[in-house]
Order: structure tokens, then C-alpha cells, then sequence
């Protein structure tokens, strides 16, 4: 069962064509990322599947179902730039969600509210960047919602804090059955919590797999090796990422796969 | 019926809060009794809520939480109701006008929103300013709308005056034409923008 099915998306904003055919789905239980350079499609991709702006066609599935407004109280979603309503205190944010999310985990904010010492009655607008991705993450994650969508959750974010905020994500994702979509640029740590990915670029998705099922299907081989049979993906300093069935080479990691396909 | 309720409670805490000084000077405003400064006013008060957040690329943060737009739009149109009812009641509170006389000046209020607000929602929905085209809009009717006469026996009869929302010539017509504004509105936000 797919927590998540994009198919054929198309968006032109102001005549330039954002999206063109996308497609991808991310199976339930799932960690998916996408991933690609800046303007590659990623955060209008997501804003489409909230419905924040309307697809010009193609179909998206959630859970299942075509979108429909009532299907948001079971997703959660922050935003890559962490804007927050003016003049609202971190209290007023809880009183938001705790009302518009039916499964909120009171227990769960809680603790975390003491753990990083956050206080309530701070206005949203005075935290720092860091600290704002921090709580609306801890906010998305006590909904309980069983899809929630980050936008680049790990950028402004300290080294300890986004550790915790992994670990989060793999707790939700082990522990709670959740599906999680996330953008990204930092390409190193994926590996560390993604199960699959999809890779986006002017608005075409490139390839899309888990990163088991990926790194399977890629090689990394020399320059003069000999690659009959394989399919060249690109040229990498002296190596090649090539996608073949025969046993050649050395197994990919994540970043060269993404890497080979964006210079591809 | 109760999470609806609470809901729309939260929304409207939260607009009260982000734009309280605006919203009390406007509301204070509507309870002058003149027709043409009202709709100045509803103007700017309308376009104080969704429409600011329209304006400013902030109605994102709402649409990314469970509300969805024909939901705000009705959120945003009950208040403003209430706000427009409850200003022009108090007022009528205090003239000697006989009790069914009392409801005129509540309900030619309420055609101005309605057709105000849904121009703003129509706008909107078609990624025009909302409040720049509808201050214009309303420019033009009262322009349109006060040529001539509402008699229709005068030589300078202007049935445009009969249905214009700001002159009111004729207030079931007037009515009818704002509730068609407001539908406008509606099928340009929320069916257009994506919401069946």
C-alpha cells in the first residue's frame, strides 16, 4: 500500500514549465527523499500534493484516495523557509495544532518542549532559524499524522540538533508505522535515514528506487574498465556510474548515484 | 458540528491575534452610518483576512494545516457577517425607526460584503490583487451606479442603479447581484483553486 502516489504532475507558473510529468510513490513505512538542486521542482512538488497551489494536471494519491481537504489531518507538513504566523506565541502554535490534529501526542511535545527548554510564551517570530525548524519538526511529529512532509527538515540546523531530528525520523518511521517525504540538498546523510529516493531535476524526475534496490542496480568502475552491456550514467572524476545486471566494479553509494544522475 | 465550531475558533483567534489593531480600528469605523464609508471601509476590513494572507504569500502556512479553502472561505465570510450585523445593529439600537426598519441598514451592509468580499475572493482566485481591483471595482459602482435616477418613469432612469451594491437602488436586486459576486468568488477560490 502506497502512502503516496504522484503521477504525471504538470505545473507551469508565470509560463515556465516547474514540473513536467512527475512521478514517483512512496510505499507506507517508507522514508523517501527527494532530492535535487535548487529550483530542480522539489518544493513545488510537495506544495502540489498539499494542494497549496493547483497541479495543471496529472493525479496524486494519498493513502490512496484523490486529495481531499480532510485527508490533511492525517499529514503534517514544514516548510523549507520556516515562516511562522506573526504575533503568535509558541503556546498559540500548540493550541493550533492540538485542535486541527485529532491523533496529537500531547506526552511527546511535552517532553521535548523540557528537553530543549522551549518556552511557550515566546512569540514564534523571535526564535532563531534553527530553533524554528526544531519546533515545527516537534510540532509535525506530536500530530501523529501518518504522512508527514519536511522541507529540508536538517537545513539551519546545529550538529546535535540535527542528530536528534534523525533519530526522530527513523523513531517515527520504526516505532509509530509512519511514511515520511522529505526534499533535500545534503546529500551525504540521506543514507543515513532515507529508504528510497527520488532524484529531481528541471522538473523531470531522473530516477527513482529504494536505495537497496539502487545501489543493486549501479556500479562504480574505472575509466578503462571494460563495460560491455552497461549503461553509462556519468562520468565521475576517473569513474564511472554505470547501471548494469553484471557483477563489475565496486557497489555505489548513495551520493555517487545522485551525483551520476544530476551530471547526467 | 463541535470540531467545526472549534475549528473556525481557532482560525479566528489566530487571524485576531496576528492583525488585532487593524481589525479593532476597521471594526470601530463600520459603526459610522454611511453607506459610501462602509463599503470604504469593508474594503480595506475584507481585505484584512484571507486576503492579506493572499496579498503577502502567507496563506500557504494555512493551506499546509488541515483547513481547506472552502473552509476558510466560509470562515472568513461568517465573521465578517457578524462583524458587519452586530456594527450596524448597535447603531440602529439608538434611532426611533420602527422595529422592521431597523433590519434596512443591516442588510444593505451585508450586500456591500457580500459583494466586496467576493470580489476580493474572485481576484484571489485569479491571482489579481485583491484588494487594488476591488477598491476599483468598487470605484467604478458607485460611479456607474449613482448616473441618473432609480425611477423607472424618469428620462434619467440608470437601471444599472437598481443592482449597483453601492447604491442599492433596488435591494432585492441588489441583493441578488451581491449573492452573485460572492458565488463568484467562491467558484473562483475554492472550485478553481483546486477544490471540488
Amino acid at each position: 500500500m502506497y502512502a503516496l502516489e504522484v503521477k504525471n504532475l504538470s505545473k507551469q507558473i508565470d509560463g515556465k514549465q516547474i514540473l513536467s510529468n512527475v512521478s514517483f510513490s512512496v510505499p507506507e513505512g517508507e522514508i523517501m527523499a527527494l532530492v535535487g538542486p535548487n529550483g530542480a521542482g522539489k518544493t513545488t512538488t510537495l506544495k502540489c500534493i498539499m494542494n497549496a497551489i493547483p497541479k495543471d494536471s496529472g493525479g496524486i494519491l494519498i493513502f490512496g484516495k484523490p486529495f481531499e481537504p480532510s485527508l490533511k489531518t492525517n499529514i503534517a507538513f514544514v516548510t523549507e523557509h520556516r515562516k511562522v504566523f506573526s504575533n503568535l506565541q509558541l503556546r498559540d502554535y500548540y493550541k493550533l495544532y492540538k485542535t486541527l490534529y485529532p491523533s496529537w501526542d500531547d506526552t511527546f511535545f511535552k517532553n521535548f518542549l523540557s528537553r530543549y527548554g522551549f518556552n511557550l510564551n515566546e512569540e514564534m517570530q523571535k526564535f532563531s532559524r534553527g530553533q524554528k525548524t526544531l519546533i515545527l519538526a516537534i510540532l509535525a511529529f506530536s500530530t501523529n499524522a501518518k504522512l508527514i512532509i519536511l522541507d529540508e527538515p536538517t537545513q539551519h540546523l546545529d550538529p546535535a540538533a540535527r542528530f536528534e531530528l534523525i533519530e526522530i525520523i527513523k523513531q517515527y518511521v520504526n516505532e509509530k508505522k509512519g511514511t515520511i517525504l522529505l526534499s533535500s540538498h545534503e546529500i551525504f546523510e540521506l543514507e543515513e535515514y532515507a529508504t528510497s529516493f527520488a532524484i529531481i531535476k528541471d522538473g523531470k524526475i531522473l530516477y527513482t528506487d529504494s536505495i537497496d534496490e539502487a545501489k543493486q542496480k549501479h556500479r562504480i568502475v574505472s575509466l578503462n574498465e571494460n563495460i560491455k552491456g552497461a549503461k553509462v550514467i556519468a562520468v565521475i572524476n576517473n569513474e564511472v556510474l554505470v547501471k548494469t545486471e553484471e557483477d563489475i566494479g565496486e557497489y555505489p553509494r548513495l551520493n555517487q548515484i545522485i551525483v551520476g544522475y544530476l551530471k547526467s | 458540528m463541535n470540531d467545526l465550531i472549534n475549528k473556525m475558533d481557532i482560525y479566528l483567534q489566530k487571524e485576531l491575534k496576528e492583525k488585532t489593531i487593524r481589525i479593532l480600528f476597521l471594526t470601530l469605523l463600520l459603526f459610522i452610518p454611511i453607506l459610501l464609508i462602509k463599503a470604504i471601509v469593508l474594503v480595506f476590513l475584507s481585505a484584512t483576512f484571507i486576503v492579506y494572507d493572499i496579498r503577502h504569500q502567507n496563506v500557504e502556512l494555512l493551506y499546509f494545516l488541515p483547513f481547506s479553502k472552502k473552509e476558510l472561505f466560509l470562515y472568513n465570510l461568517i465573521f465578517l457577517s457578524l462583524v458587519v450585523i452586530v456594527t450596524s445593529a448597535i447603531g440602529e439600537i439608538f434611532l426611533g425607526v420602527p422595529f422592521i426598519n431597523k433590519f434596512e441598514p443591516i442588510l444593505r451592509s451585508l450586500i456591500l460584503l457580500l459583494a466586496i468580499f467576493g470580489l476580493q475572493m474572485a481576484f484571489s482566485g485569479f491571482e489579481m490583487d485583491g484588494l487594488g481591483w476591488s477598491a476599483f471595482v468598487v470605484i467604478l459602482d458607485a460611479i456607474l451606479g449613482n448616473i441618473g435616477t432609480t425611477d423607472i418613469n424618469s428620462f434619467a432612469f440608470n437601471p444599472y442603479s437598481l443592482i449597483s451594491f453601492t447604491r442599492q437602488g433596488n435591494l432585492l436586486l441588489s441583493l441578488i447581484f451581491s449573492l452573485l459576486f460572492c458565488f463568484l468568488g467562491f467558484w473562483s477560490y475554492v472550485i478553481k483553486g483546486g477544490e471540488n
